[in-house]
């Protein structure tokens, strides 16, 4: 958009349009990648910690891991409704149970007693209250402090605008074929731009799926009106999803025929693929559920479905009977997913006659397959198949739904999709910085020639020390908190957090009182040292040291270590580049006589 | 696994795709090349990420396949990309010796 | 004055911005109701227009409800990004907003056609 309104072609509209739609939300934009993007391994950052857990170290064979559960549950709920037991895998160290009371739905997401024990001993460990990466993953889209609804929307528009963004940047990127290679090092605006440039197209169509699916992800609320215009609510949409999948009847459009619906399906579930995967991310306790297709577990906060387990239980008389031995069961599974591994067990009503035991696969079949993996059922006295994986099907829109948003959330991916995603929210986090950082650089120039930096010049510098080096500090702080408040202390996760915004909002405030320059040099390296003493921290606070996790090969506790040593070195590379580089570019063509002045402006 | 072996086809396929390039050719041989073999270098680049997406659609399933291609040719550009600005001397070394790894990676894994 | 004074004076005048814009330092009060306008048309018209569209959508193919209400979503956030764009890539501001306000008026004669109640 020209001031003196002249006509000008669409790239100079939209590399106008691209530098306003992302700047006035770039620093949100940029805590949203970056939690996001640490948020792929929410899970390990949990178990890194909870220092408690690390003791735990899974033994080979998958058989003896659930043997042992199985021990420890018969001994402390024989008579539960239901057993759930997470499997260790790349991404937990531990086996998690989850227990049922006798009245509780079986199958339901929520509730039941959580308990968490040693893969090997069996034994029962109580880890330190933490929200661990939960957190970051919460704060990436409800941010934290206010209502749901607005921090979703403020994030929903932040997105909108990202979209635009992207898209506006796509069509200003005169060469994007020609420049796909380019990179200029050393050349002050040029190559920031050069970077800005490099790291949006290289990960162009990660960039584009994420910000779409991110959109879908808030559709419930950002764009409700296509399915409010033909159901009621949004559990009738899902369960008429449900039934589409299965190949069933829709149910009937009606109130409360959340209710009806499920008990229909509590029913069929012993002859159909189950469908409500087990969420095994220990911090999706809460909330969660709002953005799952699984329509079962909505029904299910308003009443745990008594009604269903008392029907059951009215048809048949409760005996007791011998759970029958697992080990074939699990050697079936795991010959028939060659590819896949078990992932959870659970047991509905053990020890008494009419007992199931299912096992779930690990990994989904692929990202069309949103919340399903492949299930085997058993009976659980005689130990006979009961069900098989059956075929679901998937419309296309349904698939394209599932394909973004399974990719967006990581969910039942393996691990060298998760860490391809990890390295392209690294990437996409890093163009969002350039991209602030261009925007002070090439202006630079200009507030050098005026003599004093404009208030707006000012705010977007000190505003970009606080984002792009002040978040990593602060969430650095974070798990500094972690391992330094101590494991007993009531309500020591809102201290972590709390930790976490004051640090925040203190480099913030260095970064207005300092100068421009000595604030991110300075920042950058309490960025480094802070990092470069993870390991050490963790080694020192009760976790399990970094040559101790490598050579028992607990590579989420591990590679946590290891990627912090790796953002350390980073920290410290920009800072040694930083210190070379001899303030703003002085732009060749000015030969300035006032170079004084511009000096002067430069060191300040 | 499959991760190395897209990852080695991708990042050979992007060599080919730059040699394409006049100011990516000096860097790389240190000369420029002929128009006919710019123009090999551009189909031959082409046909090696094609063949890296075929080998992924093959080795997993379609849609995961295809999300792994996509993440494994954002590593690749980025790795090309870094090495033409930073080590255009040593380009082959560079690129040869990550191959080599790649190789050595896969064979670990395989032989696991 | 000697050659090489004359040369960075002609640099200096070359690339500098013309007098009359640098010396108004604040941007004239039009300009930014203009933006603001876009700004309002993209945003708000935008998204009435994308929600409007996605009712549409959804209730022209009652066969397939599942199906249609997905696909209207989709569309509806894609069509929204692209109103966005679009508004701002219009040099006319009039030629902006009646971009967005007719579609925006047939599409309310489709749906009340479709016979939806509002």
């Amino acid at each position: 958009m020209r001031v003196d309104g002249k006509a000008e072609g669409p790239r100079q509209s939209m590399s106008w349009l691209h530098t306003w739609s992302s700047l006035i939300l770039g620093w949100l934009l940029y805590a949203i990648f970056l939690t996001g993007t640490l948020s792929f391994f929410q899970s390990e950052m949990t178990v890194w910690m909870k220092p408690e857990l690390h003791q735990s170290l899974p033994p080979q064979s998958q058989v003896q891991q659930v043997q042992t559960a199985l021990n420890f549950l018969q001994h402390k709920a024989p008579d539960a409704g239901a057993w759930n037991i997470n499997l260790p895998s790349s991404r937990q160290t531990t086996t998690e149970l989850n227990v049922r009371g006798a009245n509780e739905d079986p199958r339901a997401r929520r509730g039941g007693e959580r308990i968490t024990i040693d893969s090997s001993t069996g034994e029962e460990i109580k880890a330190r209250e933490t929200r661990g990466g939960g957190f970051l993953y919460r704060f990436h889209f409800e941010l934290y402090g206010m209502p749901r609804i607005w921090a979703r929307w403020i994030v929903g528009i932040a997105t909108l605008m990202m979209f635009v963004a992207i898209i506006s940047g796509v069509i200003t990127h005169k060469k994007i074929f020609k420049d796909f290679f380019t990179f200029r090092a050393g050349k002050g605006q040029r190559s920031w731009l050069d970077a800005h440039n490099a790291t949006a197209v290289l990960a162009l169509p990660f960039h584009i799926m994420i910000t779409f699916s991110g959109l879908l992800l808030l559709m419930y609320m950002l764009m409700p009106w296509g399915i409010s215009s033909v159901y009621p609510d949004r559990i009738q949409f899902l369960q008429a999803q449900r039934a589409e999948m299965l190949g069933e009847k829709p149910p009937p459009h009606q109130e409360g025929g959340g209710r009806e619906g499920r008990g229909e399906q509590s029913q069929n579930q012993g002859n159909r693929n189950m469908v409500a995967g087990q969420d095994r991310s220990q911090s999706m306790s809460r909330g969660e559920g709002s953005v799952s297709q699984s329509g079962q577990q909505r029904g299910e906060r308003r009443n745990g479905s008594p009604r269903d387990g008392a029907r059951e239980r009215r048809d048949l008389p409760i005996q007791t009977a011998a759970l029958t031995d697992i080990r074939p069961l699990m050697l079936y599974a795991q010959k028939q997913w060659p590819d896949n591994t078990v992932g959870t067990i659970s047991i509905i009503r053990p020890n008494t006659t009419n007992s199931e035991i299912e096992i779930k696969a690990l990994y989904a079949e692929s990202v069309l397959h949103r919340n399903v993996v492949p299930t085997l059922i058993f009976n659980g006295v005689t130990g006979e198949l009961v069900s098989d994986a059956k075929p679901v099907y998937i419309s296309v829109p349904t698939g394209i739904y599932n394909a973004v948003t399974v990719l967006h959330e990581g969910r039942g991916l393996d691990l060298g999709l998760r860490w391809l995603l990890f390295i392209s929210g690294v990437v996409g986090t890093l163009m969002v910085a350039t991209g602030l950082i261009l925007w002070c650089v090439k202006r630079a120039p200009q507030q050098e020639k005026q003599g004093f930096k404009s208030f707006g010049f000012r705010l977007v510098e000190n505003l970009n020390i606080a984002a792009i080096i002040g978040l990593p500090i602060a969430i650095a702080s974070y798990f500094y908190a972690n391992r330094l408040i101590p494991a007993q202390l009531e309500n020591r996760s809102d201290l972590e957090i709390k930790t976490f915004f004051w640090i925040w909002l203190f480099t913030l405030i260095y970064a207005a009182l300092r100068p421009v320059r000595q604030a991110w040099l300075e920042l950058l390296t309490l960025a480094a040292l802070m990092y470069l003493c993870i390991p050490v921290l963790n080694a020192l606070t009760d976790g399990r040291a970094l040559w101790s996790s490598i050579y028992h090969e607990q590579w989420m506790v591990a590679s946590f270590d290891l990627v912090c040593l790796f953002l350390a070195i980073l920290f410290i590379f920009s800072f040694f580049k930083l210190k070379k580089h001899k303030g703003t570019v002085k732009v060749k063509k000015h030969i300035q006589p006032k170079r004084a002045l511009a000096e002067a402006v430069e060191e300040a | 696994m499959i991760f190395f072996i897209l990852y080695i086809l991708c990042l050979w396929g992007f060599v080919a795709l730059a040699s394409y390039l006049d100011k990516h050719q000096s860097q790389i041989y240190q000369k420029v090349l002929s128009r006919q073999k710019a123009k090999c270098a551009l189909v031959v680049g082409y046909i090696l990420i094609t063949i890296a997406l075929i080998i992924a659609i093959k080795m997993l399933k379609a849609s995961i396949g295809m999300s792994y291609w996509f993440g494994i040719l954002t590593l690749a550009a980025l790795t090309v990309g870094w090495t033409l600005s930073y080590q255009s001397q040593r380009f082959f070394k560079v690129i040869g010796g990550l191959s080599v790894f790649s190789l050595i990676g896969l064979l670990l894994v395989a032989l696991r | 004055m000697s050659s090489s004074e004359l040369t960075q004076q002609s640099s200096v005048q070359v690339q500098q911005v013309p007098r009359s814009k640098r010396a108004s330092k604040t941007t004239p009060i039009s300009y930014r109701i203009q933006i603001f306008i876009r700004f309002v048309v993209a945003l708000f018209g935008g998204y009435a227009l994308s929600a409007l569209l996605a009712v549409v959508i959804s209730l022209s193919f009652k066969n397939t409800p599942t199906s249609a209400v997905m696909t209207a979503t989709m569309l509806a956030f894609i069509c929204h990004v692209c109103v966005f764009i679009w508004v701002f890539l219009q040099h006319s501001l009039i030629k902006s907003i009646m971009g967005v306000m007719i579609p925006l008026l047939i599409l309310t004669v489709i749906y009340f056609g479709l016979g939806g109640t509002s």
